[in-house]
């Protein structure tokens, strides 16, 4: 396996809702690429720092609305899961994205076959690009590992 | 008017669901679906597959994708191309949604009240839309126990808000649907004159022929003359109408429980009030002034012990 990309990040609370961009290139032997995305942590299991989030959202949710019509304990809600996922585009097509709570992914995709979320792309060679979309970090360092892996033929 | 038992936002492990793609079609059959869409978030891989099971379950397959970005999630069906969900900001979704609908695609906001981040991310709608003329539909009730919760109140009273400032915004239920459970859930009904098909549906939707219920369809229209009648989402004259509603009890009888869902009451609703009411009863005619504006139909009554909830509704027939 050749390796064609490989990035660490670590991101915080600020980056959240915010897209990272990364790109790669397949070189023309190669049939087959896994992508590994892992995040640590996958949850925040630091209750005082969930529970204020968790309760304003909920104070959100409720609006001008008394409590009592739908009761909901933010306790429930603990820990809360950072959320981050993979999306794909090859030639300028859109390829589709992981969108899953794992904070352990594996994509493998081929010109015949794709793992869930994507569908496979004309042909392996070329330029790739792709986003990683940080949906929610809640944890003040969330650190992430990218790695592009090639398989070639023969 | 024939009415269709449909789904228009489902998940399978294409996303987050825990479906396969043959067990959300077999789920569906089984439940008594007649069509559903497959709305995976941010991706449509699983489309190949679910037109086949679908074929096999003779279910009718709406093709779908569940933008699914922090400022909110919007349900888009039949779209022939691909509008980009990522980088959309905020202020700029109209342009989204326009180029969605050149591809022949409608759009629905997803709950668009639910309990968001960090919880659930990106639940809460925060596009902002400066022409909900171009809004086909908003998910007015999602997920289980829909009438009851503050999420469907406030979705609610948005989409009246929309009619009575003169859009034509669909409502629609969504079960949201990423495993099998036993919960109760609301159902969308697609009014049809021809034969179900995927277009048709989408087509359906943008013109308002939908009704929701948690039990009993029920559905209205208003004869015109000897042959014709507006349909709910037609448009009519203002005058003396004759509004003949119908309640229907048979319908999706596996997905629903008789001893929790209780009608008591039809309400017409005209503009935001209430202008008759009357018992409910397999078919009626009510004789009701209309001015300019909009006119629905409700069926109240009791829902998993609690009373005056909201049942069955049916989207307006307009009054010009």
């Amino acid at each position: 396996m050749k390796i064609l990309f490989e990035q660490s990040y670590v991101w915080t609370p600020r980056d959240a809702q915010r897209d990272v961009g990364f790109a790669f290139c397949c070189p023309n032997d190669v049939t087959e690429i896994r992508i590994s995305l892992s995040y640590a942590p996958a949850l925040e299991t630091e209750d005082a720092r969930c529970k204020p989030q968790v309760e304003k959202a909920l104070q959100r949710y409720y609006d001008c609305y008394p409590h009592t019509l739908q009761p909901m304990d933010a306790n429930k809600f603990l820990p809360v899961k950072n959320l981050i996922t993979l999306s794909l585009d090859k030639d300028g097509v859109y390829l589709g994205n992981a969108h899953r709570w794992d904070s352990r992914q594996e994509h493998i995709l081929n010109s015949e076959w794709a793992s869930r979320g994507f569908v496979p792309p004309k042909q392996m060679e070329g330029g790739w690009a792709g986003m990683l979309h940080l949906h929610e970090i809640i944890s003040p360092l969330c650190e992430a590992q990218l790695k592009v892996e090639g398989r070639a033929e023969g | 008017m024939n009415w269709h038992p449909v789904e228009l936002h489902t998940h399978t492990e294409h996303s987050d669901g825990d479906f396969t793609v043959r067990q959300l079609a077999k789920a569906a059959k089984a439940r008594g679906f007649e069509a559903v869409a497959l709305t995976d978030h941010n991706t449509s891989s699983g489309m190949q597959e679910f037109y086949k099971a679908a074929q096999r379950e003779g279910l009718i397959a709406i093709s779908g994708i569940e933008w699914t970005t922090y400022w909110g999630h919007m349900l888009v069906l039949g779209e022939q191309g691909y509008t980009d969900w990522r980088g959309v900001q905020p202020e700029r979704i109209d342009d989204a949604i326009a180029n969605i609908h050149k591809n022949r695609g409608i759009v629905g906001i997803a709950h668009p009240f639910a309990l968001s981040n960090p919880v659930n991310t990106g639940y809460h709608w925060e596009f902002q839309i400066a022409n909900w003329d171009a809004v086909d539909f908003l998910e007015v009730w999602s997920r289980d126990d829909a009438p009851r919760k503050i999420q469907s109140l406030r979705a609610f009273g948005l989409w009246e808000q929309l009619l009575s400032r003169g859009c034509r915004i669909t409502a629609t239920s969504g079960r949201d649907w990423h495993r099998e459970d036993s919960l109760a859930y609301a159902h969308t009904y697609i009014g049809t004159e021809q034969p179900l098909t995927p277009d048709g549906i989408v087509q359906a939707v943008r013109k308002g022929r939908v009704c929701l219920s948690v039990g009993p369809l029920l559905t209205m229209r208003i004869p015109l003359d000897m042959q014709t009648c507006a349909e709910i989402g037609d448009e009519i004259p203002d005058g003396l109408s004759e509004v003949e509603i119908f309640m229907q009890t048979h319908t999706m009888e596996r997905d629903w429980d008789r001893a929790q869902v209780v009608p008591k009451e039809i309400q017409l609703i005209h503009n935001g009030l209430v202008i008759k009411r009357c018992a409910v009863a397999a078919h009626q005619v009510l004789r009701v002034p209309l001015a300019a504006g909009w006119m629905r139909a409700d069926l109240i009554g009791e829902y998993y012990g609690k009373t005056e909830q909201h049942l069955a509704f049916t989207n307006p027939i307009f009054i010009r």
